[in-house]
């Protein structure tokens, strides 16, 4: 199909964190914890009207793509988040922001 | 803006809670310590576990005055605790019971009620559902008789700790809102404090000027 145009497109947020944990987390376990909580919360159609997306992760820091409408309930799953592939993991939320390009400054200025 | 987490039971990684934005810290580990971490305030307390209200009592009888006390049990133990001035708050964890009459009586005689987001993030699945609509009742309640709250982690390792801003976001699956939650967070907290360790408090509104 072609492309939405801009007016049809959802609105974005990226939502960047980091988390406090013993080790260094695979983000393939971090995006199917993330998908795990999500859906135990919000159910299937909040899953699939959230265009929720683990867009960044490096092991500590991470970027995770929403629609704007959705930044609250990804906040939330993000921050239940307490054990990964048997690790415990403790989640803090950065900040939220509108571009890829200034979340990942955002990262740069925490640390990241 | 002051954030104090007045439910913690941990005995290391006092470092975290200060990291995490808090100023203070009710800790109710079993060695409690009065520490200061950099800025961070550690207020010692003491659980008392009792599963009759005669048990209740005896442990009550023991306690010295110097610790915040956080009271454990069943119902008709949380029903007890809340008619005795010894008191200083209901604890909060799974499977706890509150009922209508003890959080009316919790709002008369000022005892605080601990509602803690650990129940949100250790539990899954329909033992979640269950604890969260339980939750909202009693916060429903709490309003209802402007019951004294305090929003808490209810922490048992430094690993469950959250930022204040997440506690809050998290507090709204109970159906608590933002400005509800601040105050769970920053002024019944110092209400608490200041009832236990400020020498010139009297009562709520009282407070001795000067004294000769």
């Amino acid at each position: 199909m072609k492309n939405a145009p801009p007016s049809f497109r959802y609105r974005k947020r990226y939502i960047v964190f980091k988390f406090i944990s013993p080790e260094w987390v695979d983000k393939k376990d971090v995006a199917r914890a993330l998908w795990r909580n999500f859906l135990t919360l919000y159910g299937d159609t909040g899953a699939a009207e959230s265009q929720m997306w683990l867009e960044y992760f490096d092991g500590t820091y991470g970027i995770v793509k929403c629609a704007h409408t959705f930044t609250e309930k990804v906040k939330i799953t993000l921050s239940t988040l307490h054990k990964i592939s048997g690790m415990d993991v403790l989640p803090v939320i950065l900040g939220v922001t509108g571009t890829l390009k200034k979340a990942k400054k955002y990262m740069e200025t925490n640390g990241g | 803006m002051n954030p104090i987490d007045c439910q913690v039971e941990i005995d290391y990684g006092f470092q975290i809670p200060f990291e995490l934005g808090f100023k203070g810290i009710i800790c109710f580990s079993s060695q409690p310590t009065t520490e200061e971490v950099q800025t961070l305030k550690v207020y010692p307390g003491t659980v008392i576990e009792a599963t009759t209200p005669r048990e209740l009592k005896e442990k009550l009888n023991r306690v010295d005055g110097e610790k915040i006390v956080g009271v454990k049990g069943p119902l008709e133990v949380n029903r007890a605790a809340v008619e005795d001035r010894r008191v200083d708050l209901i604890l909060d964890h799974n499977n706890r019971d509150l009922d209508y009459v003890t959080l009316k009586m919790a709002s008369k005689k000022r005892i605080f009620i601990s509602i803690s987001i650990r129940k949100l993030i250790v539990n899954t699945g329909l033992k979640r559902v269950r604890e969260i609509e339980k939750t909202r009742e009693t916060v429903k309640v709490i309003r209802k008789f402007n019951t004294p709250f305090l929003l808490t982690s209810g922490a048992i390792n430094p690993m469950e700790l959250r930022p204040f801003r997440q506690v809050v976001d998290l507090s709204s699956l109970y159906g608590i809102d933002e400005k509800m939650a601040m105050e769970g967070l920053t002024i019944n907290p110092a209400n608490l404090i200041r009832k236990k360790f400020d020498p010139s408090y009297v009562i709520d509104g009282v407070i001795l000027e000067d004294w000769r």
